[in-house]
């Protein structure tokens, strides 16, 4: 049986890149998509889903959720602008650009607010429902600060985010859960006890420009539109975040996709008790307690990912697009 | 007093004593028509305040929708380096501990309905985006509700007529050195509130206890033979019992904090010195929860009206006129 599925996206690059992923897995029904701020504003994630989910030709509902986190840009010394671009040949390239290059959607969001939407959805449903969240942690915070009880109703979730040994927004955190941090932490203190896909795991799931053409033999709408997100990745990672292979990308959100349909993409991965730190040089620091005796275990974290299986993954996902 | 014309409210409370008298003067105002009443956690949990104001409309005679809301403050109780514990030991007189605000209100009845099914913040959501007149919302507690609903459609501002809060202090403080409890609970909430450019109008405790009632006051309501203003005595006799135990015989008075607020709504001359200031509010260490005036020669845009007093006199007369009948 399919696994219903709710996404949580800031489309972004790799959220459009993760939202494909899901859509052309045979193991998952795509039931809702809530919109999230955080790569770039909440009307352009909006935008961008609808304009996706349009050219595919699909009509999934899509649910415009929080457009700023819950408390962090309150605080003066917290709000601190932080994005990912660089210059090629004089040129500013960035990791999302604000609007896809794609034509304008055939229909519009729904009405509902997206912590709403699961609120209602959560309490009313009987069945199963996994979610997997690549962008900032507002709305799940949102909706489990007004209902705690709807944790209960969530099958599984994962979240890509964070980072242990890796960063990438500031020198301690990852951009995902430096955005909301409180949010993360309101999730992690629900019992949800969510799996974690972090920069530990993302910068080891790297795909390569040799692998990007790979995905470009396919030749549908997704397979194409995904390696040119990926190249433009390509661009800015040479630029400004080398990895440790040359010509490569991260695709984050795609492998927190990857990792419901298919866990073994993910590696070294740890019960382990994590919060998340609020303030000062450490803010959206992942802290994970390395006492002898830890606290309870509130995550699954997974510290590595097995690279050839995911782009494998991702190469034969993409074969399955057909234009209606 | 001044008659407006009618205009409609929704209390935002934790009921809590003082805001059992305030719900009672917004039922008896001939000029609100009271849409709804949500609840918040504060003085107690959500599900006690939500049990003592189900019980009071009950004992008032009315059916309010009362909508329950948020249980917890948006984000502040996620750190635990943050300002989490009130600085007050338990207060044992005689073997009895006294308090300010008791689980549940004495003397009123079991309720027999139950709050609604909606949760306050989607109450208000759902309000404001089919509301086509004016709305005044009056919050006594912690406003977290609010705050939530205003982090997920700050444009809903615009359909709020008047936001009139019962919090802060600017001279005067009560659960911490730097703050007072609605906005101490949760300082957050007020920040968002303030950055929708809502421009509320806050009742501070500066303006609560210029209008603080003592026992001739209580007498003089007692002397109403109203359940209404009965009641209101025995709660303010409850609070200056605890209150001159916690403080010394010399404090035989108490601010009816919440009640002033919805006074304010009927007659805004009640309160004095309203200024217009910029205020921020603070967020972390020992200014948690403090009303941040922007004191400098050049201060920032002003985002809320500030009353540093109050007309004590005028209190009482329309505590009693309200509840004459």
């Amino acid at each position: 049986m399919k696994k219903k599925v709710i996404l949580d996206v800031d489309t972004g690059s790799d959220d459009a890149i993760a939202i494909m992923t899901a859509l052309l897995s045979p193991d998952i029904e795509v039931v809702a998509i809530c919109t999230v701020w955080g790569n770039t504003a909440l009307e352009n994630t909006t935008e961008n889903t609808l304009r996706l989910l349009s050219r595919m030709g699909l009509e999934i509902p899509v649910y415009a959720g929080v457009p700023t986190a819950l408390a962090k840009y309150l605080s003066p010394e917290r709000d601190v602008p932080a994005f990912i671009e660089a210059e090629v040949d004089g040129e500013v390239v960035k990791m999302h650009d604000d609007l896809f290059d794609l034509p304008e959607p055939d229909y519009t969001k729904e009405d509902l607010p997206a912590p709403f939407f699961y609120i209602d959805y959560l309490s009313e449903t009987e069945e199963p429902v996994d979610i997997v969240a690549v962008g900032p942690l507002t709305n799940l915070g949102f909706a489990l600060s007004l209902k705690p009880e709807i944790a209960a109703k969530i099958n599984s979730l994962t979240i890509m985010g964070g980072g242990y040994n890796v960063a990438n927004v500031t020198g301690s955190a990852e951009a995902n859960f430096w955005h909301d941090p409180e949010a993360v932490q309101i999730i992690l203190d629900s019992g949800v006890h969510p799996t974690i896909v972090p920069l530990d795991a993302t910068h080891k799931a790297i795909i390569t420009k040799e692998e990007i053409s790979k995905l470009r033999v396919s030749d549908n709408f997704c397979s194409n539109f995904a390696a040119g997100l990926m190249e433009q990745r390509v661009l800015v990672h040479s630029e400004v975040q080398p990895l440790y292979l040359p010509d490569s990308a991260t695709v984050h959100d795609a492998l927190a996709v990857a990792a419901l349909v298919d866990r073994e993409v993910l590696q070294d991965v740890k019960d382990l008790n994590l919060n998340v730190c609020f303030t000062g040089v450490a803010e959206g620091r992942c802290v994970i307690d390395r006492r002898e005796a830890p606290a309870e275990s509130n995550c699954s974290f997974a510290f590595s990912a097995d690279r050839e299986r995911f782009v494998g993954f991702l190469i034969d996902t993409f074969k399955n697009f057909n234009e209606r | 007093m001044e008659k407006m014309k009618t205009r409609k409210v929704i209390l935002d409370v934790d009921t809590g004593s003082d805001d059992a008298i305030a719900i009672m003067c917004a039922i008896k105002a001939e000029s609100i028509q009271l849409e709804a009443i949500c609840t918040v956690w504060g003085n107690l949990t959500v599900d006690k305040t939500t049990l003592n104001t189900l019980g009071l409309c009950e004992a008032m005679g009315v059916e309010i929708p009362v909508y329950a809301g948020c249980n917890r403050p948006m984000v502040k109780d996620r750190s635990k380096y943050r300002d989490l514990e009130d600085s007050y030991e338990p207060l044992i007189i005689d073997g009895k501990e006294l308090k300010i605000h008791y689980d549940r209100l004495e003397g009123i009845p079991e309720p027999s309905r139950k709050e609604e099914d909606r949760h306050a913040v989607r109450f208000y959501y759902d309000y404001l985006i089919e509301a086509t007149e004016p709305v005044t919302i009056i919050a006594t507690g912690p406003l977290t509700n609010l705050g939530f609903l205003f982090r997920l459609a700050p444009q809903l501002a615009e359909k709020v007529e008047q936001l009139i809060i019962m919090g802060g202090g600017v001279h005067i403080t009560n659960c911490s050195p730097a703050g007072e409890a609605n906005i101490w609970h949760d300082p957050e909430a007020l920040q968002i509130i303030l950055d929708t450019g809502i421009h509320p109008l806050l009742v501070p405790l500066d303006a609560t206890h210029a209008a603080a009632l003592n026992l001739d006051d209580c007498a003089r309501l007692e002397s109403l033979d109203t359940f209404a203003a009965r009641f209101t005595a025995k709660l303010a006799r409850q609070r200056i019992e605890y209150e001159s135990a916690r403080f010394g015989e010399y404090h035989s008075f108490s601010a009816i904090h919440d009640a002033l607020a919805v006074c304010a709504s009927i007659d805004e001359s009640v309160l004095e010195d309203v200024q217009e200031l910029a205020c921020r509010v603070g967020l972390s260490g020992s200014a948690d929860g403090d009303i941040l005036i922007d004191r400098r020669e050049v201060p920032e845009e002003v985002n809320v009206s500030i009353a540093l007093s109050a007309n004590k006199e005028k209190f009482v007369a329309m505590l009693c006129e309200l509840f004459a009948n």
